[in-house]
């Protein structure tokens, strides 16, 4: 008999062979196309003029047959995009984007809530190599703050892990990031500590750095593990992935594998997690389909840059098939880290798709506030 | 692999390196575009050509347009300069052979006597005014150039470059320009024009064309800080970027905008077929030129009528399209361009609107009742086309992002044009005219050359 979703997620699933997840994928998948073509009307429509049906996915190649929505649909869409009945949707998450000022909007039932803390306590826990959930400093918001998929996500995500909310600080209050706060509350925390949060929530440090002479703010060398996610083109501090990375470590006193980012996506309510290899690796229960950019129907091979489609079997109240407009290629070897599957790389975006991701809101959401401040002054 | 070497013009030397040099991200495998890296020698041989702020001064007006118009004989189709520059800009922008030579047609006609008179008294009030004082008012009025202007040039039209050069000659200012990495031969080619007229001539000796990374705020600084005025072409980043960076200099900024196309309901109630053919001749036309990358490209389209009427109207913009491509081709388009189209076409699948393509990807064609629907734009001659009872609903949704609106028929062009100007549109024109700036109108809402001097008066 085959094994329960919930089942595989207590093996070692990023150890399973390529064949055992080529044959998950295809199970899991197939299952979700088919309630989703059942039950979303408008995903409905979308697969038959492109003449798709469940039926049509008999191996794992068929994939591709699964027809991908652009994540900007769910923005654009007059009704919320659903698979479920509307009643039973108890939580919408956002993400925004450059082009327009209304969120995306990704809804969730019960079932979906939960499995959103399991789903990802296990693949961060495994994916960012954390055997100690002992304390963790979120540089974002709290939940009560933020309704973006990096902030209420990711906290579902990280209690999933196994923090315990006494040991969780939210470093980010009524829009203010207090850095030498922050850096008292992180030597008076139990180790090793992990903090997270979007790229731009590293530069008060950073620049803290700056200004001492560039000397470590902090020692964490062997009792942290940094996470960065959210998307690295901000609204207004461009500074690339490497250029912070060194600054980080500097600032933190630790060794730069130490420091590892995340493809955070809020289309799939995950964030697929960079190991000490800097690879991002693709759990059985997501996808990851890369589309030829001159006909999306066709999926490219491994290695060919082509827009990102990314997949989660699990989500029952919405087609989790989304188009991201970003633009990326895959492998499908193993890794030297030892685990298998798939691991995807980002390029880019797609020219016209205007920037999208939580970091972008988070940091509108905090210089909203902080202009308010000013103001009081 | 076809390598193209672009020199930096510094004070009418074109420096060529083997050595220091940069290799420009380019879309096409097959070539590689390299410039010689900016050196702080550069900056300082650059600097030093401010030392002719007072021989481009004494010039008179006659002098700079007679030179001006020696270039132009020496662009004339044909020449073996402009030859060589076409095969490049081909090569190094993506643009169809075809597109190139209808830009640098363009770049010859605007070097004409007439237009440069004429852009002088228009902008200026009077032809005389950079070389005596003028009686105006109550004053005897005079212009002096700004000084040094910096030019932050983009690459989506060849135009652009030769445009803002030949405003701050025309002005008698030092002439800095920034070269895009989107095109980066044009303008390179086009100044060494004025090293074959005269090496020696004031105007050859103080423009100079470099290029550095956008990135490079350091080098743009310098730049700023011995500069007296910025003029700034391209996106919204670029512009943000000079805007933040411009150290209290006027900045003048062009882009990025949009066009937007009317079409009335006189256009259905004809019952002329071939009027409707022709309207949407005109339609094509404005879309295809510079594959819809320049400001003035339409995106939108608002059809006064119901949603047949806009399925009528696609059918034959998309037979006008096929017509103008034979002509115009589109050119080569990297993978990001190709893949926000089809990102869009799925989008719009999903949404349930109407789509009308080619299997060539020449075009596309998106019918929508909805402006929301249309935010996202990927260019690629892409126009949505939003039917409309009346042209009041599509008013409300054109504001200042708006550079030029095209109406047919153009007699309503008189009821709607002082709403359009007052939301913020610059521009209003019949359609198939959306490319073409008529000599001596203002630009951005301004007259540029009027901002890039100092107006002195004396009495």
């Amino acid at each position: 008999m085959a094994k329960k979703f919930e089942d595989l997620l207590k093996e070692d699933f990023f150890r399973f062979s390529l064949e055992e997840i080529k044959d998950l994928k295809l199970r899991f998948f197939r299952e979700a196309f088919r309630h989703h073509y059942n039950n979303c009307l408008e995903y409905k429509k979308y697969c038959d003029f492109y003449k798709t049906k469940p039926e049509d996915i008999k191996t794992y190649d068929d994939l591709e047959k699964i027809q991908p929505v652009p994540a900007d649909a769910f923005r654009d869409s007059d009704n919320l995009i659903l698979s479920v009945p509307r009643e039973e949707v108890v939580e919408i998450f956002t993400t925004s984007s450059t082009t327009s000022p209304n969120p995306v909007r990704y809804a969730y039932n019960q079932e979906d809530y939960e499995m959103i803390s399991k789903i990802n306590g296990v693949l961060w826990k495994d994916g960012y190599d954390i055997p100690d959930a002992r304390s963790l400093l979120f540089l974002a918001p709290s939940p009560e703050e933020s309704d973006t998929g990096l902030v209420k996500g990711g906290y579902l995500g990280w209690k999933g892990v196994g923090f315990k909310d006494e040991n969780i600080i939210f470093g980010v209050k009524n829009g203010n990031l207090d850095v030498d706060d922050l850096l008292e509350k992180i030597e008076n925390s139990p180790k090793p500590i992990t903090i997270y949060g979007p790229p731009f929530a590293y530069l008060p440090f950073t620049e803290k750095w700056k200004q001492q002479g560039e000397k470590p703010l902090i020692d964490l060398n062997g009792k942290s593990r940094f996470i960065t996610t959210g998307g690295w083109k901000g609204v207004k501090h461009d500074i690339s992935k490497e250029e912070l990375k060194e600054q980080i470590a500097k600032t933190f006193n630790v060794d730069p594998s130490e420091i590892r980012d995340g493809y955070g996506s809020t289309d799939i309510m995950t964030m697929l997690p960079e190991c000490g290899q800097q690879r991002k690796h693709v759990p059985f229960w997501n996808h990851v389909s890369v589309r030829d950019p001159e006909d999306t129907s066709k999926e490219l091979g491994p290695d060919k840059e082509g827009l990102i489609v990314l997949m989660a079997s699990w989500p029952q109240a919405y087609p989790a098939f989304c188009m991201t407009g970003d633009m990326g290629f895959i492998k499908e070897e193993d890794c030297p880290c030892g685990r298998k599957g798939q691991t995807v790389e980002i390029t880019g975006r797609a020219k016209g798709a205007g920037a999208r991701g939580c970091a972008i809101r988070l940091e509108q959401f905090m210089e909203a506030i902080q202009s308010k401040d000013a103001f009081d002054f | 692999m076809n390598k193209i070497k672009i020199p930096f013009i510094i004070g009418g030397e074109t420096i060529n390196r083997e050595e220091n040099t940069e290799k420009i991200d380019f879309h096409k495998k097959s070539v590689e575009i390299s410039t010689p890296v900016l050196t702080p020698e550069d900056l300082e041989k650059i600097k030093k050509t401010q030392e002719y702020k007072k021989s481009l001064h004494d010039l008179n007006s006659e002098e700079i347009i007679s030179f001006l118009t020696k270039a132009k004989e020496k662009w004339k189709k044909g020449s073996n300069l402009r030859e060589e520059a076409g095969k490049k800009i081909t090569q190094a922008t993506g643009y169809s052979p075809e597109m190139v030579d209808f830009a640098l047609q363009q770049i010859e006609d605007i070097l004409s006597r007439d237009y440069l008179e004429l852009l002088l008294k228009s902008e200026l009030g009077n032809k005389e005014m950079m070389d005596s004082w003028v009686e105006k008012g109550e004053a005897y009025v005079h212009c002096q150039p700004a000084g040094t202007v910096l030019h932050i040039l983009s690459g989506n039209a060849p135009l652009i470059g030769i445009i803002s050069l030949l405003r701050g000659l025309l002005t008698k200012n030092i002439n800095i320009l920034k070269m895009s990495s989107g095109d980066l031969v044009t303008l390179s080619h086009f100044i060494q024009i004025f090293q074959e007229i005269d090496p020696d001539h004031p105007i050859t000796k103080s423009i100079s064309a470099v290029y550095w990374k956008s990135s490079g705020l350091e080098t743009l600084n310098q730049f700023v800080e011995i500069s007296d005025l910025l003029c700034v072409w391209g996106g919204g980043e670029a512009v943000e970027t000079i805007k933040n960076n411009s150290q209290g200099k006027e900045v003048l900024e062009f882009g990025p905008r949009r066009g937007v196309q009317l079409i009335g309901k006189e256009v259905f109630q004809n019952k002329n077929p071939e009027y409707l053919k022709g309207v949407a001749r005109k339609g094509a036309h404005d879309l295809v030129v510079f594959d819809q990358e320049a400001c003035f490209s339409p995106q939108v389209c608002f059809i006064e009528g119901n949603w047949e009427e806009a399925k009528k109207y696609a059918s034959e913009l998309k037979k006008g399209l096929e017509e103008e491509n034979s002509r115009l081709p589109k050119g080569e388009k990297n993978l990001q361009s190709v893949a926000a189209v089809e990102h869009l076409k799925a989008y719009s699948t999903f949404l349930g609107n109407e789509i009308l393509d080619s299997p060539q990807k020449d075009h596309m064609i998106v019918i929508t009742e909805k402006v929301k629907h249309t935010k996202s734009h990927p260019l690629g001659r892409t126009l949505f086309i939003i039917p409309v009872e009346d042209f009041s609903e599509a008013i409300k949704e054109i504001g200042e992002e708006t550079q030029v609106v095209a109406i047919e028929p153009f007699s309503r062009a008189y009821e709607l044009r002082e709403e359009l100007t007052l939301n913020g549109v610059d521009r209003i024109t019949h359609l198939g005219k959306m490319p073409y700036f008529a000599a001596g109108a203002p630009h951005e809402g301004i007259y540029p050359l009027s901002r890039m001097v100092r107006w002195v008066k004396s009495r």
